[in-house]
């Protein structure tokens, strides 16, 4: 019988065509993804934010913040460095992006980099 | 027939009170079945009343919601296929399984290897194959690789390996549906040796004759209930169709009314195939005419309907409408010349499963419903209405998916989507494939219906009896040319095989 | 006989929540074993928005600035940014494809609409600021072209979309990285873009309060509904419906399925090259991993809201959702400081789940 219809049986097409699989493995890999990322987040969200470090380049140490996602770093006191007078925190070591304490806000894990202007 | 010496009263298979649900769907509700050893029983019923759904709950596919199934008198509960085989129960399907790429007795032996140490001894697998194939009096050598053999064959091969297993349950599902008269008559000697055996066989199939010939009892299951299981001595084949429908059926095909007119509309010259085996056909066919295409699989006729239409390329040959030439390079071009196509495999080429009916009608007339460079919802509703209420589609909304409707009504939303572009001819391939015995007359009547107004009908079929009731004229086609033309109203089928077999 | 699938005392039912109600008319037909499936399904099927939910909820309390008028603004703003890749990503899903050059695509607009608006042109040195309609329709002319590759490539020769677009998504990339070579920029990132640039695109539109809602919310809205109007009311719409479900089906019905699939990858690219647009004005710098695997983003929105892999399956309002959803978490996410590294890994998993949960729609059980 070339099309027994009832009950519907729809197959896997598409991008799924060939795949093979029960709806019982489907249910298993739901529930275990679905557990995976709940402990990953659970693990991983210590909820005090994100670190911003500050490479002085050489120049005198800057204490790390813990900022929070959507919010604004702190401007911190100048850094020090003999020979060069200061200018400026940049995201990027190519010092292409300057970083602007009041409109900037941090999205993860930051580092910024000073800047140095020779004497 | 029923005087079948080696039936006896050992009953090998019994299910008993089979019940299994889908969301929904009652599928089978109390199902028992009963085979004798060493005869044949047959399986009948409309698409949808059941069978599959049985057997799958035979070989574990589904797990059955109640019932009980006792093997030899004790109960079974198949996990899989496997399993099932590996206890005598056994399946030919009717789309084969097998490891295309292998040779033949890889497929026979797959999973069970005779081994030599940790090596397979591929000596005593071909003593083995030979050994079982020279008992069936099958003659293929085992070392051919299977997608190199012809269909018949590898059913052969799915026999054989049945056997090998020392199955005492073989079931055959439409064994016969891709199988030359020849072949056929060698799978029957095969399965009557296995009957003599004392095996039992389950045998599936939608062909009358053929079950009438070679099995002992009948049983007839319609909307997943069982309804009778009678000798086949106490059956002839309008009780059965009157079992499977539940209502009587009194004529197969409605009355001809349609008037086939002098002026020639579609005309064919010199048709050749690009890639195909289609050779030089030509004919003509007559507004308001049926023009049956016979043969058998693999002659050209669907070959002959897809080139015409754009969809297969040709080589040289001209095809005309209404004495305009009509090239039809794409399938958009031919849809424009006014052309429609219902193709043959429904599900694979026809039908959109996953969309609705309204989608599914209006997709080959949206030029229709255009309005501003936008589509008119509004429209195409009103064709979709028409549609349902033309063909006499029976669907609970336009917006229910296809693939949730039987083949008949799948065939008739088809026709509908073909109707609204307005054709000139219809080129119709199997197009009651499938179907069930009640939907099949209402093809027929809205295949007259289209005659009647003056269309060209192309009809392909592989049921002879259908296209001597609804066509005009037959062409009988062989090896990819035109072997000859019969009237509808005067031949007969041997005289259809006769012409069929001409260049085989 | 074999007729009807539907419940026979399914009566169509009119006004809001009629498919809820539907729904429940159904439910109240079951019975003891169906009504137990029927409820693990609704669970499996409905798992990644009741994560969501719950996930809302948690972070809500543990973080309550999350759920402050600036968050709910920044939600939006970045769920519209990421709307237009998403819209053309689902086309190509619809039609049992996908498309994974469109990150890369997205960058090199980005690029290019960034060196030709930047008041100090490094790349093209002494140019001044172009107009910025030439600039839109050199960018959209870009994306035109990839995604008209892309898809000639597939309706033409039948190739994989995986394996188009994978070698689309490199050359794009080694074609960003050359093209920042360029000129006297030696790969450094483009900044100083032209005020009106910014303005038009990250501009104000209004302000709730204080909260500044930017101008390409309104643009990603409108696109929306562009796409909605192309979806749902033209013959490429419902062609591309056809091509997804059934490609042979297509042809035979007359459909023109190479133009079709074209011209779905022709919109596609053109999409992300405004997605690309937006994006340089509004993170304004823009260098060589601008757009990197906001392609996973787009797809995992989709298949999260409805766009089925098994093509022919979506619907405009369920990418918006998916979108949205995704946005939201990964924003909340951030307000738990939940490390960068690990995201990626949680994207993984939840396309996985996605797809796992959008198998299950179209298997039936033993």
């Amino acid at each position: 019988m070339p099309e027994e219809h009832r009950p519907e049986q729809p197959e896997l097409r598409g991008l799924y065509r060939h795949v093979k699989i029960s709806v019982r493995t489907l249910d298993i890999i739901i529930v275990a993804g679905i557990a995976a990322m709940v402990l990953l987040v659970l693990w991983s969200a210590s909820g005090g934010g994100y670190a911003v470090r500050f490479d002085a380049r050489g120049g005198s140490d800057v204490p790390a913040q813990s900022v929070r996602y959507g919010e604004a770093v702190a401007e911190p006191a100048p850094p020090e460095r003999n020979g060069y007078s200061f200018g400026g925190w940049f995201a990027d070591e190519a010092y292409s992006i300057p970083w602007d304490f009041q409109s900037n806000r941090v999205e993860g894990d930051t580092t910024l980099y000073a800047y140095w202007i020779p004497d | 027939m029923s005087n079948n010496p080696t039936a006896n009263d050992t009953v090998l298979l019994r299910m008993e009170g089979i019940t299994k649900s889908f969301p929904g769907v009652k599928a089978l509700d109390g199902v028992s079945l009963t085979v004798r050893a060493g005869t044949v029983h047959a399986l009948m019923g409309e698409n949808g009343a059941g069978k599959s759904t049985l057997m799958k709950c035979l070989f574990g596919v589904y797990n059955k919601d109640g019932g009980h199934i006792y093997l030899e008198g004790k109960e079974i509960n198949f996990k899989n296929s496997k399993d099932a085989l590996e206890n005598g129960v056994a399946m030919v399907h009717q789309e084969l399984n097998q490891a295309l790429k292998r040779n033949v007795m890889d497929n026979i032996w797959l999973g069970r290897y005779p081994m030599n140490g940790p090596f397979v001894s591929e000596a005593k697998m071909y003593q083995d194959t030979v050994a079982v194939f020279d008992d069936l009096g099958i003659h293929v050598e085992p070392t051919t690789i299977m997608s190199t053999m012809p269909v018949s064959q590898r059913q052969m091969v799915e026999i054989a390996k049945a056997v090998s297993y020392n199955s005492k349950i073989i079931v055959f599902d439409e064994p016969t549906s891709s199988l030359t008269e020849e072949e056929v008559e060698h799978l029957f000697r095969i399965i009557n040796m296995l009957r003599d055996r004392g095996c039992g066989i389950i045998y599936i199939s939608h062909k009358m004759d053929e079950i009438l010939r070679i099995s002992d009892d009948i049983t007839v299951m319609r909307d997943g209930t069982w309804v009778a299981t009678e000798p086949v001595a106490n059956m002839t084949m309008d009780k059965i169709i009157k079992l499977m429908v539940g209502r009587e059926l009194t004529n197969r095909f409605p009355p001809k009314e349609n008037v086939v007119s002098k002026e020639v509309s579609l005309s064919v010259r010199g048709l050749t195939g690009m890639y195909s085996a289609l050779r030089d056909v030509s004919f003509d066919a007559h507004k308001g005419e049926i023009l049956g295409l016979a043969g058998l699989d693999g002659s050209g006729r669907t070959e002959t309907l897809e080139t015409i239409f754009g969809a297969a390329t040709k080589k040289s040959g001209t095809v005309t409408l209404n004495g305009r030439d009509t090239p039809n390079r794409t399938t958009k071009e031919a849809v424009a010349n006014g052309y429609a196509l219902l193709t043959e495999e429904r599900r694979a080429t026809g039908i959109f499963g996953i969309l609705s009916i309204l989608e599914n009608t209006v997709i080959s007339s949206l030029k229709n419903y255009l309005q501003g460079g936008f589509l008119n919802q509004r429209k195409m509703e009103e064709s979709t209405d028409w549609s349902i209420s033309a063909m006499r589609i029976k669907t609970p909304s336009q917006s229910t998916q296809i693939r949730s409707l039987s083949g008949g009504n799948q065939q008739k939303v088809i026709l509908g989507r073909w109707l609204l572009t307005n054709p000139e001819v219809l080129l119709l391939d199997e197009p009651t494939r499938g179907i069930d015995v009640g939907a099949k007359y209402e093809i027929y009547q809205l295949i007259i219906d289209l005659a009647k107004q003056g269309k060209t009908v192309l009809m392909v079929s592989s049921e002879m009896p259908e296209l001597l009731g609804v066509c005009d004229r037959i062409l009988v086609m062989s090896g990819g040319r035109l072997a000859g033309e019969v009237s509808a109203k005067t031949a007969t089928q041997e005289e259809i095989m006769t012409l069929a077999a001409k260049y085989v | 006989m074999a007729e009807q699938t539907t419940t026979p005392n399914s009566t169509i039912k009119k006004g809001p929540f009629r498919k809820i109600r539907a729904e429940i008319d159904h439910f109240n037909t079951l019975t003891g074993k169906d009504r137990q499936r029927y409820i693990t399904d609704m669970l499996f099927n409905n798992a990644m928005y009741i994560i969501i939910v719950l996930a809302i909820i948690f972070i809500a309390i543990r973080v309550p600035s999350f759920v402050s008028l600036s968050s709910i603004v920044n939600i939006i703003s970045l769920t519209a940014s990421r709307l237009p890749i998403a819209l053309g990503v689902a086309g190509c899903i619809v039609l049992a494809g996908t498309d994974i050059s469109a990150g890369r695509a997205v960058g090199l607009a980005a690029c290019i609409a960034g060196s030709l608006l930047t008041t100090a042109n490094k790349i093209f040195p002494g140019m001044g600021v172009q107009p910025l309609p030439l600039v839109i329709l050199i960018v959209i002319a870009v994306g035109a072209l990839i995604g008209f590759v892309n898809g000639f490539c597939m309706a033409k020769f039948k190739l994989h979309p995986y394996i188009v677009t994978l070698s689309t998504q490199l050359i794009l990339y080694g074609t960003i990285l050359l093209y920042l070579k360029m000129g006297e920029n030696n790969g450094q990132t483009l900044s100083s873009l032209s005020e009106g640039y910014r303005n038009l695109v990250a501009g104000t539109l209004f302000t709730i309060g204080t909260v500044a809602v930017p101008r390409y919310v309104l643009y990603a809205i409108i696109l929306a509904a562009i796409m909605w109007v192309i979806w749902n009311k033209t013959t490429l719409g419902k062609n591309m419906f056809a091509v997804g479900s059934n490609e042979e089906a297509a042809n035979v019905s007359g459909v023109n399925v190479m133009r079709t699939i074209i011209l779905v990858f022709v919109m596609a690219g053109i999409m992300y090259s405004i997605t690309g647009f937006f994006e340089g004005a509004r993170i304004a710098s823009i260098n060589g991993n601008t757009g990197f695997n906001y392609e996973a983003d787009a797809i995992a929105a989709c298949v999260i809201g409805g766009v089925s892999f098994v093509g022919g399956i979506g619907k405009i309002s369920g990418i918006i959702t998916g979108v949205l959803l995704l946005q939201i978490i990964f924003t909340g996410l951030n307000f738990l400081s939940v490390d960068q590294n690990i995201l990626y890994i949680i994207k993984g998993l939840v396309i996985l789940v996605a797809c796992a949960i959008d198998m299950r729609k179209y298997l039936v059980r033993k």
